[in-house]
């Protein structure tokens, strides 16, 4: 009885019995973390080129002006600007006319000059979900050997 | 009768761990309301602004960002909200997971007519502790004149949404 008494006074202190479950169809247990919803795979170098490849989610998009690609240091190699398949046009209130991107995407780098180093990468991308969220740019810093 | 102690402090123990869990746990999985995190926003005029210091008014805090198509959408329902509810002791805190320099037009195109901030850092921590563990905008939380979270709303909310949410908890204005 004590003990009964003891667990209603605690409950009672600082909890309530009525906040709603959440609503719509955007409830977080069905949404993805951000890696698995645009998954970044490992950047390969094939001669004078990297290739960068995304596995976006179904249900997911990436937005084809936010993605970026830069090296964080000093390097005899140089980047030229990535080259990006033609996306899905898109009309949006706010932002205008964009392009997006589903299912596998698929980007090339090329460089120029002497890639005798490890080279570090930094990719940005920014996307969001069908379900009406959208995610933080996500930062991604890859290192790739000679 | 020392046993008995034994079992009642044991009972209260557990009870007092799973309280805590609760409350410290997603709350997707919890079906009670939680205090408020002691959170702090330093709006864009500099000023901070403490979750605690709005205590006995109705706090809504819509978490959103320049970027987020969604949560550009919400913006002129929230100023409405904002004129219609005012009167009841709304009080809606706009923290923006962004840079000054993208929220600043923002304030003038929709006529923002409550606080906003713009950090993405503090503002992703904050989110965070009202229990959105995925990161994901916008995010709205609503807070009852006692410091309970009451509402939490991942994704956009269309007016009419707004208005049932606000009614519910306020009353019509």
């Amino acid at each position: 009885m004590l003990g009964a008494a003891l667990l209603v006074a605690t409950l009672g202190a600082s909890a309530r019995p009525f906040e709603r479950p959440l609503e719509g169809p955007s409830s977080p247990d069905e949404l993805l973390p951000v890696a698995e919803a645009f998954s970044l795979l490992p950047i390969e170098r094939e001669g004078d080129t990297l290739h960068l490849s995304w596995n976006i989610a179904p249900g997911y998009y990436l937005y084809r002006q936010r993605i970026r690609v830069e090296a964080l240091a000093p390097s005899p190699l140089g980047l030229r600007a990535i080259r990006l398949p033609q996306g899905i046009a898109h009309v949006d209130e706010h932002f205008g006319a964009v392009q997006i991107y589903r299912g596998l995407l698929d980007a090339d780098v090329p460089t120029t000059g002497a890639f005798d180093r490890p080279l570090r990468l930094r990719v940005t991308y920014q996307g969001c979900a069908d379900a009406g969220v959208c995610y933080p740019p996500q930062t991604v810093v890859q290192t790739i050997g000679p | 009768m020392r046993k008995l102690v034994a079992i009642v402090l044991s009972i209260a123990a557990i009870a007092g761990g799973a309280l805590l869990y609760q409350q410290l746990a997603p709350h997707s999985a919890s079906p009670m309301s939680a205090a408020a995190p002691a959170v702090n926003f330093v709006t864009l005029d500099g000023k901070t602004l403490s979750l605690a210091s709005l205590r006995g008014h109705w706090v809504l805090i819509n978490f959103w960002a320049s970027w987020c198509a969604p949560c550009i959408d919400e913006l002129p329902n929230l100023v409405r909200a904002q004129d219609e509810y005012g009167g009841l002791g709304l009080k809606i805190i706009g923290p923006a997971l962004d840079e000054a320099a993208q929220v600043q037009p923002m304030l003038t195109r929709f006529k923002i007519n409550y606080p906003v901030t713009a950090d993405f850092a503090g503002g992703d921590l904050a989110m965070r502790a009202f229990g959105n563990d995925k990161g994901a905008l916008p995010f709205t939380v609503l807070i009852d004149p006692d410091g309970f979270i009451v509402e939490r709303h991942l994704g956009g909310m269309s007016g009419e949404q707004l208005e049932t949410l606000l009614q519910r908890h306020l009353g019509a204005h």
